[in-house]
C-alpha cells in the first residue's frame, strides 16, 4: 500500500476527531436531559415547554381571548409576528411529568449517539487506511435504520407524551395532533441505506477480488 | 461461493521452475506479474487467478494449465 501523505493523515485525523467531538456533545447532551429528568426542581421544568403547533393558520383553533396577547410586535421597522407556534410550559413537574417533557428529546440523542458512535466507528477504520469492509457497510445500514426511525417516530412520540401531559386539563384543547414526518430525514436515511447497501456489495465484491492474481 | 471457503487446488509452479532452472524472480519478469502475486499463487494463497495470468505462466514455462494446477481432495 502506498504511504500516505501528511494532509492525508491529517484530514483523516481531523475528520476522526471532529465526529468524535459530535459524539461527546451528543452524549453531554443525554447526560444533561437525564440530569433535568432526575434532578431537576420545578422551575427547570420549564425549560421544555409544549409546542402548540399546527399547520401554518395562526392558532386558528384558539379562542379570540387566547390570541388577543399574541398579536404582532412591531420591532424597529421589522413586523414580527408571532408564529403559528405558542410554548405551555410547565412550572413545578413531577417526576412522571419530567419523563414526558424530556423523554422524546433525549431519545433523539440517544439514537444520535448510537448515529455518531458508528460514524466514529467508520472514521476510524478510514484512518487506519480500510474503510471498505462489512462491517462498515453494517454500520451505515444501523446508521439508516436510526435514523429513518428518528425521521418517522420522533414528532408521534412528542404529540404523544404533549397529549399525556395535558390530559384532563384545560389546555388539552390547545395541542393537536399533526402528524407529519419530516421526509427530508426520511430521504436521507432511504440514501444512506442505498449507500449501505452499495457499501457491503463492494465489500463483498473487493474480498472476491482480494487474492486474485 | 464465500471467499474463505475452502478448495483443494494444487498448484505446482515450485517444480516446474525446478524443472526448468527458473527463479521465481525471471518468472515473474518474462509473466509481467508482480513478485509477491506471484509468490501468492507459488504458496497456495491466491483465491483466483486470470486467464491471462495463466495463460502467461503456460508460455513462458512452456506447460499446459493442467502442469500448474491441480485438484486434489
Amino acid at each position: 500500500m502506498a504511504e500516505r501523505s501528511w494532509w492525508s493523515r491529517l484530514g483523516n485525523g481531523l475528520v476522526e476527531n471532529l465526529v468524535y467531538l459530535f459524539f461527546c456533545l451528543f452524549a453531554i447532551g443525554v447526560l444533561l436531559h437525564l440530569a433535568a429528568m432526575v434532578l431537576s426542581n420545578g422551575s427547570s421544568g420549564t425549560s421544555e415547554g409544549i409546542a402548540l403547533a399546527g399547520g401554518h393558520d395562526p392558532m386558528p383553533w384558539l379562542d379570540r381571548g387566547d390570541s388577543a396577547e399574541w398579536g404582532l410586535q412591531r420591532i424597529g421597522p421589522l413586523v414580527v409576528e408571532l408564529g403559528p407556534q405558542a410554548r405551555l410550559s410547565i412550572p413545578d413537574p413531577g417526576f412522571g411529568q419530567r419523563v414526558l417533557l424530556f423523554g422524546p428529546p433525549l431519545l433523539g440523542h440517544l439514537i444520535m449517539v448510537v448515529v455518531m458512535f458508528l460514524l466514529w466507528r467508520i472514521a476510524a477504520t478510514q484512518r487506519r487506511g480500510d474503510p471498505f469492509i462489512p462491517a462498515n457497510g453494517r454500520r451505515l445500514g444501523l446508521m439508516a435504520a436510526l435514523i429513518g426511525v428518528y425521521g418517522l417516530a420522533a414528532d408521534p412520540v412528542k404529540d404523544l407524551a404533549d397529549r399525556a401531559l395535558v390530559a384532563g386539563t384545560a389546555a388539552a384543547r390547545l395541542v393537536r395532533f399533526d402528524y407529519l414526518p419530516d421526509l427530508r430525514i426520511i430521504g436521507f436515511a432511504l440514501l444512506l441505506g442505498a449507500l449501505s447497501a452499495i457499501f457491503r456489495r463492494g465489500a463483498v465484491l473487493r474480498r472476491d477480488v482480494e487474492g486474485l492474481v | 461461493m464465500p471467499a474463505d471457503e475452502e478448495h483443494h487446488i494444487v498448484v505446482h509452479l515450485d517444480r516446474l521452475l525446478d524443472e526448468r532452472g527458473m527463479t521465481l524472480t525471471e518468472l515473474a519478469e518474462k509473466v509481467g506479474v508482480t513478485l509477491a502475486n506471484l509468490s501468492i499463487l507459488k504458496n497456495g494463497r491466491a483465491r483466483a487467478i486470470r486467464f491471462s495470468t495463466l495463460s502467461a505462466i503456460c508460455t513462458a514455462l512452456d506447460c499446459q494449465p493442467g502442469d500448474i494446477l491441480s485438484n486434489a481432495p
